[in-house]
């Protein structure tokens, strides 16, 4: 029987892990199919893909123009997401491929589109895919001629498999994209952009009521932009935060194109770190951020939640809100195990990869995608899996997917992860 | 406009019904992709993805791969799985990828075959085709590589070829469309869906195909074996479509499937017309109106006044845009519409 890939933390911690790092690479292996790597290939299987990403830019719909496979998840998903009636496709066939006449027909196509919607929308985001990207096809250009030929804002992007582990990869892309329309306007010094995630931050995050209470009283979210004009409003904040890592190049466009300055910060579940990071990035702002109200709150709903299960054994997975390593390392942190993790990671979460070594070396992390996943049994004795994926790997035991699109974040990201796994704990007990 | 769909979403690809093909039979699978056509193929149009493992894989192509033609590496990559997994022969699955790049499946062939020592099928989709189109490539494929009459047992089976679990009517399913078929035939059946079925060729006394992704590998059969075929979907009596007299209908299917119900319909009720239309192959003698687009479809719908029409969901939406005073009745088709979402409530 083979056995599948796998090095516990310690084996990470102490030995060559750039070894390790590239032996996950699709360039070293093929990529394994199971139900819990599907977000791996296809993102939009969970939570957001290019295209329903795309849609996150209020009165717009999506034309993909690719080979019909292309477009195929989104038959199923503009469904059940709520968003079929905004994607639009243009099949190419093998001609296309070989002239490029697929790229004369958008205009033409957007218009015919555009002919039967009412309202009509502002945006047509024009979506690429792997094709185009061999055959080198200057997608700016073309939407510029569309914009001047329809009338109508055209924003290309790129759902672009084939350059994921690149520069660019398409998540990147998209992020771009979304925010390229935001232009300068007179500076409101109340106001600030969250950019990074496609859906809001939950009602209850901190953020908010602490911002409101530093004077950051205008706060915008892309995901809450109603208009288009609500969209461009975004142009006065006085600053960007930025929340995922990747819209990092975007909040740089911003900066360069339109002087608009950022920060960034990140998801945690570890209390010390969260608290740290507001307290630098008060000082950043030169702000006072006062969380001690809802680090409090937190710290006595964990108390609350150990009291009710003080042992408990973690696996964790991949298709969550929140970094594999770092929330392994905090629930460690707080008392428990953690048996294993099934997550590709990179030289990024070494650091937490680290800290995971020294409070449980024997921690075994998986790579969901090696071939050798194909003779994954479950072992070891798991109370609650966290993420999507994580039913797969254990499917005795209980699974919080904490896989919401509205994101968690900050202390509240913490309470809602806890109160999720009370929740459903209670449920299957 | 050619290509536009504004109402309808993109099918099932011919690289899903390749995988469909070959999803049991215990060979390496490998699709030639970057990792979102393997997405499609098993999260989507896959139903036995989440109950059953099938060694398929995508090859993890990037730019740089596509770009300078890094066929050895992908080999390489290949081999790697081979000595961890064990499989009866390797298939490349093409996608829109190789097609672009001008890969020669051919020469993969050998060079795998004689990397590997196994058996390599390359099968030449494109993602710009239809499911049936790459099923029907796959059954080629299989039978060219494997058929043989020589490991006989005379057993007098029955073959069964299209029957794959995307391409059947609403509750149907291969095993039970076998038995309906076992019974008339008073036989034992194949269903084509292992590499034995294929290597004792000599046991079957008669191909019976039920959708025309199989009717290419029968009409081989019947030249390289001398095996006789006949296309027949046999519906399940309990079928029901709400029709009543005088109704025009039009069925929306896999031709042959589309045809029985006709039958079915005209032989049950009277004074009543049917048309069948199929966006896939349509089959032998061209009984079911061709559909190649969306336009096609409702340019149909508004000339001919159906009353009802019988099709998946998700044509829902066009039918309506036709304008037409139609009453639906919903067909479903899981090459249309596909997987309605069992696998994110793992």
């Amino acid at each position: 029987m083979q056995q599948p890939l796998f090095l516990t933390a310690g084996q990470i911690a102490n030995g060559d892990y750039n070894q390790f790092l590239k032996d996950q690479l699709p360039s070293s292996s093929l990529i394994y199919s199971s139900p819990a790597t599907l977000a791996y290939n296809s993102p939009g299987a969970q939570g957001y893909g290019v295209k329903r990403a795309g849609l996150t830019m209020p009165e717009s719909i999506m034309l993909l123009v690719s080979p019909g496979c292309c477009g195929r998840n989104s038959t199923i998903l503009g469904r059940r997401g709520g968003y079929s009636n905004r994607m639009f496709y243009l099949n190419m066939n093998e001609t296309d491929l070989i002239t490029g006449r697929h790229l004369k027909k958008i205009s033409d196509a957007v218009l015919e589109i555009l002919e039967g919607l009412s309202p009509r929308p502002k945006i047509v985001l024009i979506c690429l895919t792997c094709v185009d990207a061999l055959l080198g096809t200057d997608l700016e250009r073309v939407c510029r001629k569309v914009e001047k030929e329809t009338g109508v804002i055209v924003i290309p992007t790129y759902m672009y498999a084939l350059s994921r582990e690149g520069i660019k990869p398409p998540m990147i892309a998209v992020r771009q994209a979304l925010y390229s329309r935001i232009r300068r306007k007179p500076v409101n010094s109340h106001a600030v952009n969250l950019l990074g995630y496609f859906a809001p931050l939950d009602d209850h995050c901190e953020i908010y009521p602490m911002f409101h209470k530093a004077g950051l009283t205008m706060i915008r979210e892309l995901s809450r932009c109603n208009t288009y004009n609500e969209y461009l409003d975004m142009g006065e904040a006085n600053f960007n935060l930025i929340l995922n890592p990747e819209a990092s190049p975007a909040g740089e466009d911003l900066l360069k194109r339109e002087q608009m300055p950022y920060i960034e910060i990140s998801r945690f579940f570890k209390l010390k770190r969260i608290q740290k990071q507001y307290k630098l990035l008060g000082e950043a702002l030169g702000i006072k951020l006062d969380d001690a109200k809802y680090l409090k709150e937190t710290q006595s709903l964990i108390k609350n939640f150990k009291a009710g299960h003080p042992s408990l054994t973690f696996s964790v997975g991949q298709s969550l809100n929140a970094n594999p390593f770092e929330l392994s390392a905090s629930l460690l942190s707080y008392g428990y195990s953690v048996c294993d993790i099934f997550a590709s990671y990179g030289s990024a979460d070494l650091p937490f990869i680290f800290e995971i070594a020294q409070q449980s070396p024997d921690t075994r992390i998986y790579s969901g995608i090696s071939p050798k996943m194909y003779y994954y049994n479950a072992e070891g004795k798991v109370d609650i899996t966290i993420g999507k994926d994580g039913a797969y790997y254990h499917p005795d035991a209980v699974n919080v997917p904490f896989c919401s699109d509205i994101q968690p974040f900050g202390y509240c990201g913490v309470n809602s992860l806890f109160s999720e796994i009370d929740t459903i704990l209670e449920e299957n007990a | 406009m050619k290509g536009l769909m504004k109402y309808l979403s993109p099918f099932a690809s011919d690289i899903s019904g390749a995988v469909a093909v070959l999803y049991e039979m215990g060979g390496l699978i490998v699709i030639l992709d970057a990792g979102g056509c393997t997405g499609n193929v098993c999260g989507f149009d896959e139903p036995r993805f989440v109950h059953g493992k099938s060694a398929v894989f995508s090859a993890g192509l990037r730019d740089l791969d596509a770009i300078l033609g890094r066929d050895t590496t992908m080999l390489e990559k290949t081999e790697k799985a081979l000595k961890q997994i064990d499989a009866k022969f390797v298939a490349f699955i093409g996608t829109p990828v190789p097609a672009v790049i001008g890969t020669d499946f051919q020469a993969l062939t050998r060079l795998g075959e004689r990397r590997f020592n196994l058996p390599v099928l390359s099968i030449d989709t494109t993602g710009m085709d239809n499911f049936d189109k790459g099923a029907e490539k796959a059954y080629s494929a299989v039978l060219s590589k494997f058929g043989s009459d020589a490991n006989t047992k005379k057993e007098d089976k029955v073959g069964i070829l299209g029957a794959l679990p995307q391409d059947l009517l609403p509750g149907d399913t291969p095993e039970l469309i076998a038995k309906r078929i076992a019974i008339c035939e008073n036989a034992d059946y194949v269903l084509f869906n292992n590499l034995i079925d294929f290597q004792a060729i000599g046991d079957i006394k008669k191909n019976v195909v039920i959708a025309p992704s199989g009717l290419k590998a029968a009409e081989e059969m019947n030249k390289r074996f001398d095996i006789p075929f006949e296309i027949c979907y046999p519906v399940n009596q309990l079928f029901q479509i709400d029709i009543h007299e005088g109704d025009r209908v039009l069925i929306v299917h896999q031709a042959f499937a589309a045809e029985s119900l006709k039958q079915e319909i005209l032989q049950n009720h009277s004074n009543i017309s049917v048309d069948t239309a199929t966006f896939f192959i349509s089959g032998v003698n061209d009984k079911s109106i061709q559909l190649k687009e969306e336009d096609d479809f409702l340019l149909l719908i508004q000339k001919n006044n159906y009353t009802v029409i019988a099709a998946d969901d998700l044509l829902r939406d066009a039918v309506n845009a036709a304008d037409q005073k139609t009453r639906f009745v919903p067909l479903d088709h899981f090459v249309i519409s596909g997987n309605d979402g069992e696998l994110y409530d793992v």
